[in-house]
């Protein structure tokens, strides 16, 4: 799913992110990408959405070189891909549903297919209930999880999150976590970008270490170690 | 498709209602530059279907006296006739004088009637040659009929000359000040633009993140500045509708023998370019606004 070949990303003023990194993640896998904030997770995570350039090095995304791909190509390969993010990104003038239903919306999907497909991923993630809520009316994990519902209502075959955990307290963290696993069951591969040692320690998935732009460590059903 | 098109279009009115006063500016400033265009078009085209035929007509007015003999009449065509400049000496006898301005004059009787008897002189249209129709060979002209008495005037091209001058120094002043106007318009444009990407921009960035097509999220900025454009250059035509009631057909009652409107095709097309550069101003901003603040 994705393939990375001898890439380094050095942002200006010679700041090296990452430094000559190769890894291989195959469809259907949950890694936890880990290491100290500032190591390069979210620089990881961008390049693979094409939202910056590698300096060096070749990135394949289910099969395709990133580099070669033109600018009005992005948004399909963005299409593939879920995200996640540490601030939820929500619309706050939008409710639970208006806010999945934006990301359908937007790639042009019919009407009856929006609806349908937006209702099934918001009882998937346990908030079918909350439907017409607003963004403030939601505690943080159930913002986390509109934002999990909006990734994932497409049904892409990679799921990316960056600190998805990053705001929210341990018990509502493990909840989150069961919720990636469940969607990584459903055959898609889930990418998960994270300091949270206790969430890595318990879900014993693939573990990538970061430390200061390279992999020091890569573990099958591994912890966060140290 | 449908969906999308009335997705462009509401939410580029939802942006100009937010960003009221940024417009407001905008549709001005294209107002004032369109009406600039259009109404300097009109006085263009006064002046060329006014002066425009002295350039090609006859080029110089050899004008008699009143006491001029047939005789002296023959001689002094001879010697126009003997230069080498000249191609041409017809002669234009009072009574065609006065027919000639009977027709030229034939949309204000009024002023027909005021004339008693025939005012009009008889004259020489010399036509020069080819190659030397210059202000030269009209010095020579003057120098060569100087001593006859039986020459009134010569009326020669540099008036003419003169005209096209103040017209080209006319015609430069507008271009600058139509270039500046312009050129506000585009940055007042840009301007309410990047205001409006602004005030979306935690939507757009979840639209890239989703993978909305890049001229998916475009466009409604896009129509959101033709829209400026094309409100402007409706303005403008307002105005000028207004002016070309309020002033040059005022100045026409005033001063009837000089007919000072455009007829309504040349209007037409007028208002029809207006809209069109209207459009193109607002298509420029908005396009530049695009590429400086929305990165995709």
């Amino acid at each position: 799913m994705i393939k990375m070949r001898g890439v380094s990303k050095i942002y200006p003023g010679n700041h090296i992110a990452l430094d000559e990194i190769n890894v291989d993640i195959e469809k259907g896998e949950f890694v936890f990408l880990v290491g100290p904030s500032g190591t390069g997770k979210s620089t990881f995570v961008k390049l693979i959405l094409k939202e910056i350039e590698p300096t060096k090095g070749k990135i394949y995304v289910a099969g395709r070189e990133l580099s070669g791909l033109g600018r009005s190509k992005v948004p399909y390969l963005r299409r593939n891909i879920g995200c996640v993010f540490q601030d939820f990104k929500l619309l706050p003038n939008k409710t639970s549903f208006e806010n999945v239903a934006f990301a359908l919306e937007v790639i042009g999907k019919p009407r009856y297919i929006i609806r349908s497909q937006v209702s099934e991923v918001l009882k998937l993630v346990g908030l079918a209930k909350k439907q017409d809520r607003y963004p403030h009316e939601l505690s943080g994990g159930e913002q986390q999880r509109v934002s999990i519902a909006r990734a994932f209502v497409n049904h892409p075959p990679l799921l990316l999150a960056d600190e998805p955990t990053g705001n929210i307290d341990p018990a509502t963290s493990m909840g989150l976590m069961k919720l990636f696993n469940r969607i990584n069951r459903l055959g898609t591969t889930v990418v998960v970008a994270t300091h949270d040692k206790e969430m890595v320690d318990s879900m014993r998935k693939r573990v990538i270490a970061l430390e200061t732009g390279r992999i020091v460590r890569d573990q099958a059903r591994g912890v966060y170690g140290h | 498709m449908i969906n999308s098109v009335s997705y462009y279009v509401k939410e580029a009115l939802v942006s100009f209602k937010r960003n009221g006063v940024m417009s407001i500016a905008a549709i001005s400033t294209v107002a004032i530059s369109l009406f600039f265009i259009g109404f300097f078009v009109i006085l263009a085209m006064i002046f060329n279907t006014k002066f425009g035929h002295l350039e090609t007509e006859a080029n110089v007015s050899v004008y008699l006296k009143e006491t001029v003999t047939t005789d002296q009449t023959t001689g002094l065509q001879k010697t126009i006739l003997s230069m080498k400049e000249v191609e041409s000496a017809k002669y234009i006898s009072k009574g065609e004088a006065l027919k000639r301005f009977k027709t030229r004059m034939k949309d204000s009787p009024g002023l027909l009637d005021a004339l008693s008897g025939n005012p009009l002189p008889a004259s020489f249209e010399v036509k020069f040659k080819e190659e030397f129709r210059t202000p030269d060979s009209v010095d020579k002209l003057r120098d060569r009929l100087k001593n006859k008495e039986e020459v009134d005037e010569i009326i020669g091209q540099e008036v003419v000359k003169r005209l096209f001058a103040i017209a080209s120094v006319a015609r430069w002043i507008f271009v600058t000040v139509i270039g500046l106007l312009c050129f506000a318009a585009i940055t007042l444009i840009v301007n309410a633009i990047r205001l409006a990407i602004y005030a979306r921009r935690k939507e757009i960035e979840i639209m890239r993140l989703v993978g909305a097509s890049n001229w998916f999220i475009r466009w409604p900025f896009i129509i959101e500045g033709m829209t400026s454009g094309l409100i402007g250059a409706f303005t403008a035509t307002l105005l000028l509708l207004i002016a070309n009631s309020q002033l040059f057909q005022r100045v026409e009652n005033i001063v009837p023998f000089l007919s000072f409107s455009v007829d309504q095709t040349n209007f037409v097309y007028i208002v029809l370019s207006l809209f069109i550069v209207g459009m193109l101003i607002g298509a420029i901003g908005s396009g530049l606004a695009l590429r400086k603040f929305l990165r995709i």
